[in-house]
């Protein structure tokens, strides 16, 4: 039965070919306006597929949907036989018809504010004023490769810069910048990198973030005042209303743009890495405020032929190689809303190969199709674009079978009134089942897709396939004579050649070619080799009740050192301790009989698991940047820590400027995401710094220019900036413009905020004291202060504790004077004195690192210990929880096989709220479950073309003085 | 008789104490008895034995370190020790000539005597040390010096004894020492041609009249066996690279780094390679790799039969020379072990174990007396030592500003 779905839609004069207002050269020509496609399986939407259906076009609008074959009078039918029809495929993540702006040639000396002529930002990475539609010019051969994998639609827009403006939704026609726009306004853009402005600032994803953070309070600020004119903060706010996509490329980047989604109260479509199922359980969390958009460029296998370079290849990139086309299908699982892009794609045949390879993973086609149909339309608000739908504008394509299908083609796209045949698939209608006559023989030929193998069948005498000679013509044999067959307007013609004389046959279609029997079996999903686990990630949180037994314990209390005592740990707390304590039942005993129990290590200076960039450094003052924005809980020197009995560090910007960036301090609960490795939320600390890094003495000739250059000028921007900020505290908080910069330091003026000064030379030392007292707050601690020893009175007096090396010096000028005995003298001074690493390796040995105060100035084993427990604990304002061994605190312990100042030491078990994290015998098994699976993911690259070079880890490691542009 | 410069000794030393000898027994109440800075008996302590020397001599002196330990003096090979004074002052960096090939340059004579880094290693027992130039290709000669002397004449035990060449890696190390970053693959293929053209030219010209240029003629004593071939390398394939390449020359390298030799034990055994780690306190090279690798990287070395030294990095890092050994122990290396590879192995590597480097008869007095184990940096406090004899003056810049400093805040007590 024919039945009319529905045609309540009635063709009227409306001009869909929106070029109405251009003239003509020539005469008109005008594609068909309306036209019947018959015997064509029609998927409408993801969910439904209408087998041998009509559809039925006027105009550029989609009038008639028929289940199966209906004639329609008056109206030109084309038989697809058994052709595919699909609603336009959108991409929402292209840079599609737009042309970048080349990068400037950045002469050496830095540039502190933008360059652009106008009244906008003062960053060149903030332009929200760049409208895509303003520059977008249609591209034939960017269409071309578009429309070759089903994208009619794409949203495109400058992918330059932190705010990049606004993305126009256009689709992939080619004759006109007019027809192609659809929405000139329909997203704006987003991402951590600078791009091509040749500004320094930010030279650190940190000062990306921060940009990105006092950008929207200034658009805030802007719209309550009428003083400025500023037309990039005008364009953001009027922009605040679109969707907004945000370009990451680390999957840990999700996090970040979720505090920020938090901060502001906005939601996020996320370009992401593809390897968010690294992070997937954490994802949950950022659900409701982030959506994504997931490419579909899957990693190629690493070279790991070389046994003597296989080590090379991190375990991560074995995961993503496996993984990448699992992503999806794991956030699928998980609930989460994505869509895909084709952006990094080559060629229509890697993007129907990754279709493929998404359909092995187990993601069904269902799935696939909505996230290339429905969710991009909904994530832009306008699912009318979404399918096809009777009444809305004609955007699909047919192909000559199912795009799930091996060798599957597009034949044609159409947009609106408009249709573009896939000039490259001529010979697309040539596949089949041939019959012709030869000399009385009946010849059947099978011409199979794709053209290079016809199989030929005779019934008598010999015919063979000799050779393909482009696309659409092959030579074959029959009885020894060669023809040439190829297409030949509608038909396929052989012909050959004899003396003069041309012969030819027509070859007459009767059919399909017999498919071979199709595996009719559901699909098997292709299994992962082996499941996913970060690199000794083994925590178990369900063990949370331990009572160490016999063991020595070192409190770092009034009570010093208990013999054969007991500590009971429950619930991430400390429960008991002391020497009478019995097992409670339920406790798991740990027999520490010949070991040592230490409360965990406190670093107070180090700079793991920070990702791109430890300094912003481009200012003298950035006081505004945080290093819990970057945190990188994928670092493997968390664990390194762990393993040295770490279990809190205090991760510092670097000392690039006088007043750097905000810390963080965090636990070392390694295996969990970003947002589970800070210690407080309300931690706040900041990072100040002196003496050469600030004044740039060892950055090249060309870091001559920024202020200060000498210790003088370092004095002056303190007190420049505290005089700014005690103007600013005295504006009214409702009407002033909130400065990132200036409220960290009205909160340091306020104490509620603390700093830890990189110094090293007294002078430099005495002179932020003073500039402290002068505006009537304390330097809380000096961190390195290597001459400390020379002013360790008026440390004493001011109040400030000192953080330094054991050992270190003559590794720069300014520590000629450094000595090994500074921590003792402090120490012994009445100053607060911690020992620190700065230094990834030397942190998980910070209990050698104090012993050697024993050595160097006869410390004893008891105050030595604590220079990396209790005093950074107090230092940082955590000794209400951390930093001894006191019933209450959080079970942040370290059990030693030996004395724990000794070098013969080791960790044998770290305790962070009361869970293992670190074990001297899980380590061992852990060692072993990454060989394995090491090993059974490289032998399952043995039969793959492996093309990959290794992959750096993602953990950088910094150090202070380090300082290169990481944000481009 | 404290006198760090003193040229000879003309003295007897009978030492008692805890005696490490980095050689078969060790002797926990031992004595020592020295005659004009060599050692002419060692062994238990033993009455006879005093009492049959001539004591009644104005220079015979008694030394009771009973209760304190006795080591040889330790030596830290491939140092920076004054051949830079502060790494960042350009004005006192004198290891790294400029270009590619500096096989002629020699560190000795940029050794300084004064330098105020050294004094400050010497302090914590380490008595000798070879001076290696850095960067390029080849680097340049080392030598192996004193951490006491008048100047660099007078410093040098073995004159440009070893020639430092970096092996082209294929892969790009990156990052700083403390903190090195993942490593990616690099393309030298065309380094290790040069290489080879170098080799081959100074093979063709040894032995023959031909005219040939400085940096050739100082390949040459590398084929005779008289200047050791130190090549830096640490991945396992560069390892093997380099061995096999020298081996085409006959010359067999001593490998420098060497941070993944554990993989490849038994090639360097079979090559008779030796190795000189340099500091077991390092972070492992792959996210992957075992936390402890480089601490155990010795006992693994050991127990496979591989030759091999340790030593700390650049130069005021020498001073922890005995903690990098310490921690070898920690993890699996015998104490005796660890003793030699500061002391008897590095002897060995410069040619000079027939003096130094173990407590031996006919071996020189070159000692350090330490209050407790030299390996625990909770204990070891070196009181004294001597160089042939000669005690040393341990004193140092950093221990003057403590003292200074002490007195001003607590008075003298």
């Amino acid at each position: 039965m024919i039945r009319l779905i529905l045609l309540l839609f009635i063709a009227t004069t409306l001009q869909l070919h929106a070029q109405e207002t251009y003239p003509v050269n020539g005469t008109r020509e005008l594609p068909l306006k309306e036209v019947v496609y018959t015997h064509a399986n029609v998927q409408v939407n993801s969910d439904v597929l209408l087998k041998d259906a009509c559809l039925h076009v006027k105009d550029g609008k989609i009038v008639g949907i028929y289940e199966s074959y209906k004639k329609l009078k008056g109206v030109p039918e084309i038989n697809l036989s058994g052709a595919y029809i699909y609603p336009s495929f959108i991409d929402l993540y292209s840079d599609y018809g737009i042309e970048h702006s080349p990068k400037k040639d950045h002469n050496k000396a830095p540039q502190f504010t933008s360059d652009k002529p106008g009244p906008y930002s003062w960053n060149e990475a903030v332009h929200p004023e760049t409208n895509a539609s303003e520059m977008f010019h249609s591209d034939k051969k960017s269409a071309e490769r578009y429309r070759s994998m089903g994208f009619g639609l794409v949203l495109t827009h400058l992918e330059d810069g932190i705010f990049r403006g606004t993305g126009s939704l256009v689709n992939t026609a080619e004759q006109s910048d007019l027809i192609a726009m659809e929405f000139p306004q329909a997203a704006s853009a987003m991402s951590f990198y600078k791009g091509s402005s040749s500004q320094d600032y930010p030279r650190s994803q940190m000062g990306a973030i921060a940009l990105i953070r006092q950008t929207y309070y200034d658009a805030q600020w802007y719209s309550r005042q009428s003083d400025e004119i500023n037309l990039s903060l005008s364009a953001l706010n009027t922009q605040s209303k679109l969707p907004a996509i945000f370009e990451i490329k680390d999957p840990q980047d999700v996090f970040r743009v979720y505090r920020i989604a938090e901060e502001f109260n906005k939601t996020y479509i996320v370009k992401a890495s593809g390897y968010e199922y690294r992070w997937i359980e954490d994802l949950e969390k950022v659900k409701e405020r982030v959506q994504f958009i997931l490419p579909l460029t899957f990693d190629k296998a690493p070279k790991v032929s070389n046994p003597l370079l296989a080590d090379m290849v991190s375990t991560t990139q074995l995961y993503d190689y496996y993984y990448g086309p699992h992503n999806a299908r794991i956030m699928n699982e998980h609930g989460h809303t994505f869509c895909f892009t084709a952006h990094g794609l080559k060629s229509d045949k890697e993007f129907f190969a990754a279709l493929k390879k998404l359909k092995e993973s187990g993601l069904n086609e269902e799935a696939i199709l909505k996230a290339l149909i429905e969710t991009p339309a909904q994530l832009i608000n306008h699912p009318e674009l979404a399918g096809i739908k009777i009444g809305s504008t004609a955007h699909f394509f047919i192909t000559d079978g199912s795009i799930f299908d091996d060798h599957v083609s597009i034949l044609t796209t159409v947009i609106k009134d408009l249709e573009y045949k896939n000039t490259d698939l001529i010979h697309h209608s040539i596949p089949g089942k041939y019959q012709f006559s030869l000399n009385g023989e009946t010849i059947e030929l099978d011409i199979h897709k794709p053209l290079n193998k016809p199989s030929i069948k005779l019934k008598t005498g010999k015919a063979k396939f000799i050779s393909l000679e482009h696309e659409y013509a092959f030579v074959m044999s029959i009885n020894d004579i060669n023809y040439q067959v190829n297409l030949s307007g509608n038909q396929l013609v052989a012909s050959t050649l004899d003396n003069n004389t041309v012969s030819s046959i027509v070859l007459n279609k009767i059919g399909p070619v017999d498919e071979p029997e199709k595996d009719t079996t559901e699909l098997k999903p292709k299994v992962l080799p082996v499941p996913f686990s970060m690199d000794y990630a083994y925590v178990d949180p369900s063990e949370s009740y331990y009572a160490i037994t016999n063991v020595t314990i070192w409190t770092c209390e009034k009570e010093g050192i208990v013999e054969e005592g007991t500590v009971i740990i429950q619930n991430g707390k400390i429960k008991a301790c002391g020497v009478n304590v019995k097992v409670p039942n339920g406790a798991k005993e740990i027999d520490g009989t010949g070991m040592h129990l230490t409360p965990g290590i406190i670093d107070e200076h180090s700079h793991i698991a920070i990702y791109r960039g430890v300094n912003e450094g481009t200012q003298a003052v950035t006081s505004e940047v945080r290093i819990g924005d970057v945190l990188n809980a994928q670092d493997i020197n968390i664990y390194r820590q762990l393993s040295g009995g770490v279990t809190s560090s205090h991760l510092l910007h670097g000392s690039a400027n006088p007043i750097g960036g905000q810390t963080a301090l965090i636990k070392m609960r390694y295996g969990g995401s970003a947002l589970d490795l800070t210690f407080d939320p309300d931690f706040k600390f900041i990072k100040f710094a002196l003496g050469e890094n600030v004044k740039q003495t060892n950055w090249g000739d060309h870091q001559t220019v920024r202020y200060p250059q000498t210790r003088m000028g370092v004095e002056q921007v303190f007190v420049d900036a505290f005089t700014r900020a005690t103007s600013y505290k005295l504006i009214d908080p409702e009407f002033r413009r909130v400065d990132l910069e200036l409220e960290a330091l009205v909160e340091i003026m306020e104490s509620e905020r603390f700093i830890t000064c990189h110094s090293y030379q007294q002078g430099e030392i005495n002179m932020l004291m003073h500039v402290a007292d002068s505006f009537g707050f304390t330097v809380n601690t000096f961190t390195h202060v290597l001459e400390g020893y020379k002013v360790a009175d008026k440390l004493a007096e001011h109040g400030a504790a000192a953080s330094t090396f054991a050992d270190w010096w003559a590794y720069k000028y300014e520590v000629i004077d450094a000595i090994p005995y500074n921590a003792a003298l402090l120490q012994k001074s009445g100053v607060l004195t911690a020992i620190n690493s700065d230094d990834a390796e030397m942190g998980r040995r910070l209990n050698q690192e104090a012993a050697k105060t024993i050595k160097y100035g006869g410390l004893s084993e008891i105050e030595a210990l604590k220079l990396v427990t209790i005093n950074p604990a107090k230092m940082l304002h955590i000794d209400d929880r951390v930093g001894s061994i006191k019933v209450g605190k959080d079970a942040d312990l370290v059990l030693w096989t030996a004395h724990p100042l000794s070098l013969y030491a080791q960790v044998h078990t770290t305790f962070v709220d009361g869970l293992i994290y670190y074990n001297i015998d899980m380590d061992r098994i852990a060692r072993e479950q990454i060989a394995k699976r090491r090993a059974a993911m490289i032998s399952g690259l043995s039969d793959v073309k492996q093309t990959a070079d290794p992959k750096p880890e993602e953990n950088r490691m910094y150090h202070c003085d380090d300082n290169e542009d990481e944000n481009n | 008789m404290l006198c760090a410069f003193q040229a000879e000794a003309k003295d007897i030393l009978i030492i008692r104490g805890h005696l490490h000898t980095a050689a078969e027994d060790n002797f926990e109440d031992g004595l020592m008895v020295c005659m004009d800075g060599l050692i002419s008996y060692i062994g238990n302590f033993n009455e006879d034995e005093i009492r049959n020397l001539d004591t009644s001599k104005p220079d015979v002196n008694f030394l009771d370190y009973r209760g304190q330990h006795i080591y040889p003096g330790l030596i830290a090979l491939n140092s920076r020790l004054g051949i830079t004074e502060i790494d960042l002052v350009r004005a006192t960096r004198d290891f790294n000539e400029v270009g590619q090939n500096n096989a002629d340059v020699r560190s000795l004579i940029a050794y300084n005597t004064d330098s105020k880094v050294v004094e400050t290693v010497r302090s914590n027992g380490v008595l000798m040390t070879e001076i290696a130039p850095t960067g390029g290709l080849i680097s340049g000669q080392s030598s192996l010096v004193k951490t006491t002397a008048w100047n660099w004449e007078d410093a040098a035990i073995k004159t440009d004894k070893a020639l430092h060449l970096n092996w082209p890696s294929k892969i790009n190390h990156r990052g700083w020492w403390a903190e090195p970053e993942a490593p990616e693959a690099s393309k030298n293929a065309g380094k290790i041609e040069e290489l080879k053209a170098l080799f081959t030219k100074a093979k063709l010209s040894y032995g023959t009249k031909s005219e040939t240029d400085q940096k050739t003629k100082a390949l040459w004593p590398l084929f005779t066996g008289q200047r050791t071939l130190m090549v830096h390398a640490n991945a396992a394939s560069d390892i093997v690279d380099a061995v096999l390449f020298f081996k085409s020359f006959e010359i067999t390298p001593v490998i420098v780094g060497c941070g993944e030799a554990w993989t490849i034990t038994s090639f360097l055994k079979e090559h008779n390679v030796a190795v000189v780690i340099v500091r077991t306190h390092s972070l492992p090279t792959y996210n992957h790799t075992d936390i402890d690798m480089p601490y155990r990287l010795p006992a693994i070395l050991s127990d496979s039969g591989v030759a091999f030294a340790i030593t700390d990095q650049e130069h005021w890092q020498q001073r922890n020379l005995a903690f990098q050994a310490g921690t070898a122990i920690a993890y699996g290396l015998s104490a005796s072990e660890a003793l030699k590879s500061i002391t008897l192995y590095p002897a060995k590597i410069m040619g000079v174990a027939d003096l130094y480097g173990s407590l031996e008869v006919g071996k020189t007095c070159t000692i350090i007396v330490s209050e407790g184990d030299l390996f625990d940096m909770r204990t070891s406090i070196i009181n004294s030592a001597y160089f042939k004899g000669i005690e040393l003056d341990l004193n140092d810049k950093q221990k003057d500003l403590y003292k200074l400093y002490s007195e001003r805040y607590f008075g003298n007590d």
